[in-house]
């Protein structure tokens, strides 16, 4: 079995060396540098572009202005370019240069004429009918929150002792990869390749083939190593813009954007206001939960209406609750395009549910972990009905209730995590603190979907020296789906890991895959290559069987053999059976729709955190974390393990320091980069232990559900909790920042 | 990035032959992090770079006797590894390490480091044409000030970014200047110049002016020095408030106290009447706490950096207390 | 200037001499990446802020984004491209890829290099100290828990000849 080992990671021998090639290191013979003008101001409208001193520049080739521009659309909202700006950096124009000093002179020398229109910043504003309209459709996106009922949340209100509400925000930050934006394009012909950064290879090919009108049979998207995505790198505007440089210049084009251009225009987080009320029993009883999310995407919808859904889901499935309501507003803005990031809007859901929860256990003096135990969603799932027709496939964001869940070791990981930070002991003891450092406990639980993503393909091929050849459309973002997906190749197949091939993200060579988003490559790709390995492994069978004329029934696969018999000692090798059919190879090819008709498909988690908060600083430190969770079996433990601690530190960022900030008066971000937007260090992360529990998925391929979003979910609710366990502050608005947390103190 | 020549120099005759010839577009190079980030950011766009690396006589760190003499072109590093500044100058050496990055330690020089232009995200960031850039208004005094200045702001509201030299003028240090006239010692103090004075820069180094050596004055027996700085993150951060205080203690009294503030003004900003305070105190009975607030007195914060009145409280009364119990 | 200024100059990376013309304005990452085809220095930031950069100039770690090539002279530049191979990879890099310190891989050429610039000097650094040598890196994947691990495990791994 390869199944559960921390078999060695496929890519990591080349980028240890400095072989691995991303997209930027990648050059071509007769290769251009492209630059791209961006607006100044947050909403504008373009009346002329005179480029009279760019073209006259030498070294310049190829231009593409809004005037010139095909007309094809590379999202619902979004032309290729167009005759209005919306944010600070949105693009203006764009141009082609033999180098890059001569590109970036060019697209100064473009003398634009704009006509700044009135702008909005900030959701309130934006609501209001009187607000500039960033999009004929209006502000208000789809004209109408959306609104997700589960029972009658007045009628709980009605029947409880006690209510509460609270107000929380979060801000918008950038997932700010290290590998900024790179997009190469070739033409041959007609044929047009693409180097991209890219979460999906076959999407890209959809939204660049679309918008530039041509056949996507003469697109071919290519995704070299990618370094780091988080959500991120899954639009396709600026290939679009490289491809029509490319083309008009007749000669390769190569953009690679600036780390400020990064923070600028690759998407961030959606910022959030959250409205919370419940209402709950004296005894901690929860009956009713009504939240309403206010989120500002931006200029652009990008994946917001995935991300309003997904920030209500810890509303409507976290605490077992007969009446809820979830009303999520999507809002337009003229800030900088906000889009998919790790756990798209989980974690701002969770960060004020899992709040709420605390501030309610403590009014009603109760132990948070008990309050928790009490309430939790458990496997039978919510009360209530189910409407989905038992021929369709539930989703993995319901609303409704009467459906269990395939497992959920949410309980598990609330005791495995309470007993490894001594929650109990700690708790009893009561600490109190002289000095200056105060510590304090906290913890969060979360729920979030379990993998099944959309419909999944992969492909294997017995090679003719024996290797079996894996290929999917899929993107391995740097959390290591290439190696897991081997793994589950190898074991389906008896084979060693190492004879495994695989080929990935090239559209040429593969067959459709879904984006790398929402955790479904192992579960939703993994099923499918789990499907098709069997297959494979049936005709294998089939194959020698009638080559040794003998019944399928008397053979078996081991080791990389196919035996006559378990004991005897006539046996074809891969390599032999790939030989004998070199000039026929077996391949099979298989699809499916992910997913079940019976069970929710989710993964759980609860984390724990102690801090020591300086009272005199401000400054957060985390002395201790523990992440428990339940993504079903773990493939391989230490690339689990690397996502869960990565996944934790990463969003340490979100929840003490990080945070896009905007000058009000211009609408230009005034920290667009890392010194100012203050992304954690190696200094700044706490020893983290991780426990996985012991849950296997009947739905998963060999167990296993998602986990790669999960532990981004968690962070902020934990640590804002043992903050407030700490100085006796809660803090609604995070970052929990140092001047955020003196000037709070302050305020008492 | 505009075309430019970069010039060595072996002198300061070399030195000013460039800047004669282009007073206006010639910049000294010395570790180059800040000036590749003007230049990167648009901010200059100079014709020549004097590099001086190779200037011998600016490169020498020497104990004599009216003090420590360290040449302008030590690295960061090299003052963070010199044991005789860990013993003698602790303030300086803490300071010192608290820079930036160690990539940047082994390239930054303590010239360098004393003439980086200021952080202020609207002075570094080319979409905003501030006054300090010539321009007309200065966008932090109705927009984003978390990191600007609660003292001294005339105008312009930058803090003054280096940690070194807060420690440096605490221990009182000089300079050595180099220039067309020959050598010139002054304050380190008397190098910076408010915005209320100049608002397009913050040295009064003039065109090819080049700073040969700091020289810090021998330590007195009895004294005491130490240096903090709050920020953010654990490393890569400048400071939010920096305090550096030394003090000479002689049978339990404080005989001699300076007290210099970074973070929180435009120019390094010294507490002369928190130091009055301390002299002659005995510093086991002093009011820590008292302290603290007076060195806050006078704060005039922005919209979002009102939090840096207590930070600078917090931070000068846990120096002394440090220093009490040292 | 209205026109670049070119000199011809040699450069020591790895061992080995190039000669080359560069332009003054070129950083000595835009020449190991686009000169030399060196492409293991990434382009993080171009601001010091990331170290996705870092090489080793003389044994000391430094960002190559922030140096002007004509800055380097005769130093000797260690690139990531100077120390193993895929078959026959450095110690360092084993303990990377044994202790899984990495996910993307953007920043690990610039972890390992710093990793190896402490080593040279310290064979015995406590935690804080590797900490401290490795922090003027940013991991975005925070991959820092299986990097600092693997740092640790290269402690006493390093024979005279994997030095320098
Ligand atoms: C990510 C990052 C973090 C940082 N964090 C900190 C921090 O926490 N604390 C801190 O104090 N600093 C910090 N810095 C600033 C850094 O220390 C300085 O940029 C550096 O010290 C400049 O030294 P240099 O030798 O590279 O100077 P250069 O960039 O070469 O020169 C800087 C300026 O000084 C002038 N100059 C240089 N030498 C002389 C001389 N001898 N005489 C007269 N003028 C001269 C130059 O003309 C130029 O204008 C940080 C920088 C970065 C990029
Ligand atoms: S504080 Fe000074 S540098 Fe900053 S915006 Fe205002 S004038 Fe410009």
């Amino acid at each position: 079995m390869v199944i559960g080992k921390s078999v060695q990671r496929r890519d990591l021998p080349e980028k240890l060396t400095g072989n691995a090639k991303y997209t930027a290191d990648i050059k071509l013979p007769g290769m251009l540098y492209g630059k791209i003008l961006r607006s100044v101001y947050p909403f504008a409208h373009i009346n002329s572009i005179n480029s009279s001193k760019t073209l006259k520049l030498q070294g310049v080739v190829s231009m593409l202005t809004p005037f010139d521009v095909p007309t094809g659309y590379i999202a619902l909202d979004m032309p290729i370019l167009d005759t209005t700006v919306r944010f600070v950096g949105d693009e203006v124009a764009a141009v082609a240069a033999t180098d890059e000093y001569i590109a970036q002179q060019a697209i100064e020398l473009l003398d634009v004429n704009y006509s700044p229109l009135p702008f909005v910043l900030n959701v309130e504003d934006a609501l209001k009918s009187n607000a500039p309209k960033i999009h004929e459709t209006g502000n208000l996106i789809g004209s109408e929150p959306i609104v997700l009922i589960r029972g009658d949340v007045e009628e709980g209100f009605r029947n409880c002792d006690h209510i509460f509400e609270e107000t929380f925000t979060t801000p918008a930050h950038s997932g700010s990869a290290l590998e900024p934006r790179a997009v190469i394009a070739m033409w041959e012909d007609d044929f047009l390749t693409i180097w991209k950064c890219s979460r999906g290879v076959h999407s890209d090919r959809k939204a660049i083939s679309s918008a530039l009108c041509i056949d996507p049979n003469k697109v071919r998207v290519i995704g070299p190593h990618l370094g780091g995505g988080f959500g991120n790198k899954d639009e396709s505007r600026l290939a679009a813009i490289v491809a029509i440089l490319a083309y008009r210049a007749g000669r390769p084009v190569k953009i690679e954007l600036s780390r400020e251009e990064e923070f600028i225009a690759g998407r961030c987080r959606h910022s959030t206001s959250t409205h919370i009320k419940m209402g709950v029993s004296s005894a901690g009883i929860i009956s009713a939960i009504q939240v309403e999310t206010i989120m500002n995407t931006g200029a652009y919808l990008a994946s917001g209406p995935g991300v309003i859904r997904r920030a209500g889901q810890a509303a409507l499935y976290l605490y077992r609750c007969p009446n809820v309501r979830y009303d999520g507003y999507l809002v337009y803005t003229n800030r900088p395009s906000a889009g998919s990031y790790r756990a798209l809007g989980a974690p701002q859901g969770h960060f004020a549910l899992e709040v709420m929860a605390d501030k309610i256990a403590h009014s009603l003096k109760i132990d948070p972990l008990d309050f928790r135990l009490m309430n939790h969603v458990d496997a039978t799932g919510q009360p209530g009905i189910r409407v989905t027709p038992p021929s369709e496939i539930i989703d993995t964001q319901p609303v409704e209730g009467g459906i269990p869940f395939s497992s959920n070791g949410l309980r598990q990981c609330l005791d495995l995590g309470s007993t490894a930070i001594h929650w109990r002991n700690i708790k009893a003891s009561n600490y109190s603190d002289t000095s200056v450092k105060k510590t304090g406990i906290g913890m969060s639980m979360f729920i979030y979907r379990g993998g099944p993503g959309g419909k999944a393909q992969a492909r294997v091929k017995l090679n003719h020296d024996g290797t079996v050849q894996l290929i999917t459309g899929l993107m391995d973002v740097g959390e290591g789906a290439t190696t897991v997906l081997c793994q589950i190749t190898a074991n389906e197949l008896s084979i060693p890991y190492d004879a495994v091939r695989a080929t990935f993200a090239d559209t040429y060579y593969t067959p459709n895959a879904p984006v790398t988003a929402g955790s479904s490559a192992t579960f939703s790709t993994g099923l499918a290559v789990q499907r098709a390995a069997g297959l494979l492994k049936n005709s294998i069978i089939s194959f020698v069987a009638s080559n040794l004329d003998v019944l399928p029934s008397d053979l078996e696969m081991k080791d990389g053999y196919v035996y006559r018999g378990s004991s005897s000692n006539t046996k074809l090798s891969f390599s032999d059976i790939g030989y004998l059919t070199r000039e026929t190879p077996l391949e099979i090819n298989a699809s499916l729709m992910p997913g079940s008709k019976d069970f929710i498909i989710n993964s759980f988690g609860a984390h724990f955190a102690r801090v020591e908060v300086d009272v005199t600083t401000g400054q957060v430190e985390i002395i201790q974390y523990i992440a428990a969770h339940d993504s079903g079996q773990i493939l391989n433990p230490s690339l689990a393990v690397n996502q869960v601690e990565g996944g934790i530190s990463q969003m340490l960022g979100f929840t003490l320091t990080e945070e896009m900030i905007i000058d009000d008066l211009t609408g230009g971000i005034v920290n667009p980069r890392y010194l100012e937007h203050k992304s954690p260090t190696i200094l700044d992360i706490p020893p983290i232990e991780v426990i996985f529990a012991d849950v296997l998925d009947p739905e998963g391929p060999f167990g296993a559900k998602a986990l790669g979003e999960l532990p981004s979910i968690g962070v902020a609710p934990a640590i804002v909790n043992a903050i407030h366990d700490a100085i006796g502050i809660w803090v609604h608005d995070l970052p929990a920042s140092p001047n955020r947390i003196l000037e709070l103190l302050d305020n008492i | 990035m505009k075309p430019f020549k970069i010039v060595r120099a072996k002198s300061i005759t070399d030195i000013n032959k460039v800047f004669d010839a282009a007073p206006r577009s010639s910049y000294l190079l010395a570790g180059g992090i800040d000036l590749m980030d003007e230049i990167k950011e648009g901010l200059i766009t100079p014709d020549f770079l004097v590099d001086i690396m190779n200037m011998k006589e600016l490169k020498v760190v020497r104990d004599e006797q009216d003090g420590l003499r360290v040449g302008a072109l030590s690295t960061l590093e090299s003052l963070e590894s010199n044991s005789l500044i860990a013993t003698r100058y602790p303030a300086l050496a803490q300071s010192v390490a608290s820079v930036g990055t160690p990539q940047i330690r082994n390239v930054a020089t303590i010239g360098g480091n004393l003439c980086q232009r200021p952080r202020c995200w609207y002075y570094r960031n080319k979409f905003f044409d501030c006054l300090k850039k010539g321009g007309k208004t200065c966008f932090a005094v109705d927009g984003q000030s978390k990191y600007h200045a609660v003292f001294g702001g005339q105008r312009c509201y930058i803090v003054h970014p280096s940690d070194p030299a807060i420690a440096l003028i605490s221990y009182r240090a000089q300079v050595d200047i180099l220039s067309v006239d020959g050598i010139r010692r002054q304050p380190l103090t008397e190098l910076y110049v408010g915005p209320g004075e100049d608002i397009l820069r913050e040295t009064r180094l003039r065109s090819g002016d080049t700073i040969k050596t700091i020289i810090v004055p021998p330590i007195v027996p009895g004294q005491r020095s130490v240096f903090l700085k709050a920020t953010e993150r654990r490393t890569q951060d400048f400071a939010l408030v920096s305090v550096a205080l030394v003090i000479t203690v002689d049978h339990g009294f404080i005989t001699d106290a300076r007290l210099t503030l970074g973070g929180v003004a435009p120019t390094p900003y010294m507490v002369s009447h928190v130091e009055d305070e301390m002299r002659g105190s005995r510093i086991m009975d002093l009011d820590y706490t008292k302290m603290g607030k007076l060195a806050a007195q006078g704060a005039s914060p922005l919209k979002h950096n009102s939090y840096k009145i207590g930070l600078v409280s917090s931070l000068v009364e846990t120096a002394i207390r440090d220093l009490a119990y040292s | 200037m209205n026109r670049p200024v070119y000199t011809p100059i040699s450069l020591d990376v790895n061992g080995r001499n190039y000669r080359i013309r560069v332009d003054h304005r070129w950083t000595l990452l835009r020449v190991l990446r686009d000169s030399l085809d060196l492409t293991g220095a990434k382009r993080g930031c171009d601001r010091g802020e990331c170290g996705a950069c870092t090489v080793i100039v003389d044994g000391k770690s430094v960002y190559a984004c922030q140096i002007l090539v004509m800055q380097v002279g005769k130093r000797k530049v260690c690139t990531i491209e100077g120390m193993g191979t895929v078959s026959n990879l450095h110690p360092i890099q084993r303990a990377f890829l044994e202790n899984d310190g990495a996910q993307c891989g953007y920043c690990s050429p610039a972890f390992i290099l710093a990793t190896k610039a402490l080593l040279d000097i310290n064979v015995d650094p406590s935690e804080h100290q590797i900490k401290r040598a490795l922090s003027g890196i940013i991991c975005r994947c925070a991959a820092y828990s299986r990097i600092i691990e693997s740092a640790k495990e290269c402690i006493g791994t390093l024979d005279e000849k994997s030095k320098n």
